[in-house]
């Protein structure tokens, strides 16, 4: 899986999803602007409040309607927007099997969120999970091979661990992410169908 | 006082129904059962069978701890059975940075209770890539309904 310039924004699942040009209302450069903006964030540690704000504005939209995405790229989207719902809900409660609530941070929440929209067609999409500490747990198991994988979503941060008890695993600490593209460390090994 | 728990014994986790599982399962939630809540000491309470050799004994504990629930307000408390792993292999289990699970008598709260929590200096991808594991290590469900 590579990273392009064009899955900084919110994306669809389908090649439509990259096809921002300057005939696109403006789109194109509001996001290449946003990206280039996020770019020196992450460089600078500088907050993306700005890019948060312009990026309502870029996000929704959507050029090609359901109609020409195929029936896959709409399963695809369907289940990403389900996801995004229940992140959403563990804000007030999530589930825990201890006779107690739980539920995860507004700040979690809010890149959990913005890690799915950011996740390309051809990603599997994982389960969710409260990881106790007020964080949220994407969850990749029975993937080929018996394998799992797990992103944690901490404020700002992406933790992933893949390849779990295994001589191969893999562990890549905190990298920061502030919503428009996911860091190369962590894409590169998010499970793809 | 606290006593040595053996490799070769086996522990078992009380299971209370989550406040807002979905009707019936969905294919969205993983489930985290083992979250270490950062709230409460960051490790998770567990049932000593050498304490508790029969299931029936692990479900009157899960009773009682319904019951103690419900008095002190958390009225949604409801145990529905648990699951059981051997100690050898919750020991045996070891994150890529070399944080392992640690399983304790602690007997504060009833004679069986006992601890699982992180050795030091677990960083976040030791604790999820632990949590995952540990959950693959525990078997199938007994289940079971106070009455």
């Amino acid at each position: 899986m590579t990273s392009t310039g064009a899955q900084i924004y919110r994306n669809s699942g389908g090649i439509t999803e990259i096809t921002g040009t300057p005939d696109s209302g403006g789109v194109f450069w509001v996001t290449y602007a946003l990206s280039v903006y996020a770019g020196v964030a992450e460089m600078t540690g500088y907050s993306n409040f700005a890019v948060g704000q312009f990026q309502q504005t870029a996000a929704p939209v959507d050029p090609v309607g359901d109609k020409t995405k195929s029936s896959e790229q709409v399963e695809f989207e369907k289940r990403k927007a389900r996801l995004i719902d229940a992140v959403t809900a563990m804000k007030s409660s999530a589930p825990n099997w201890s006779g107690r609530g739980t539920r995860v941070s507004e700040a979690s929440a809010q890149s959990a969120k913005k890690f799915l929209e950011c996740l390309p067609g051809n990603a599997r999409l994982p389960r969710v999970a409260p990881d106790g500490e007020g964080d949220v747990m994407f969850v990749w198991d029975n993937l080929p091979g018996g394998q799992s994988c797990v992103v944690t979503v901490e404020k700002r941060d992406l933790h992933l661990a893949c390849g779990l008890g295994t001589p191969e695993a893999q562990h890549v600490d905190a990298q920061r992410f502030l919503g428009l593209k996911i860091p190369k460390a962590i894409f590169d090994r998010i499970p793809s169908k | 006082m606290p006593e040595y728990i053996p490799d070769t014994d086996e522990v078992s986790r009380l299971l209370f129904e989550p406040f807002m599982r979905p009707a019936g399962r969905d294919d969205l939630h993983w489930d985290n059962i083992f979250q270490f809540p950062s709230d409460q000491g960051a490790c998770e309470s567990v049932v000593w069978r050498a304490k508790a050799p029969a299931m029936v004994d692990v479900h009157a504990i899960g009773c009682d701890k319904q019951g103690s629930d419900r008095k002190s307000g958390r009225t949604k408390s409801t145990y529905f059975g648990s699951i059981t792993a051997k100690v050898a292999e919750i020991r045996a289990l070891r994150s890529k940075g070399g944080i392992s699970i640690t399983v304790s008598h602690c007997p504060d709260e009833f004679e069986a209770h006992a601890h699982l929590a992180f050795s030091d200096g677990a960083k976040k991808n030791d604790k999820s890539e632990l949590k995952v594991l540990l959950r693959a290590k525990f078997g199938p469900l007994s289940g079971h309904t106070c009455p």
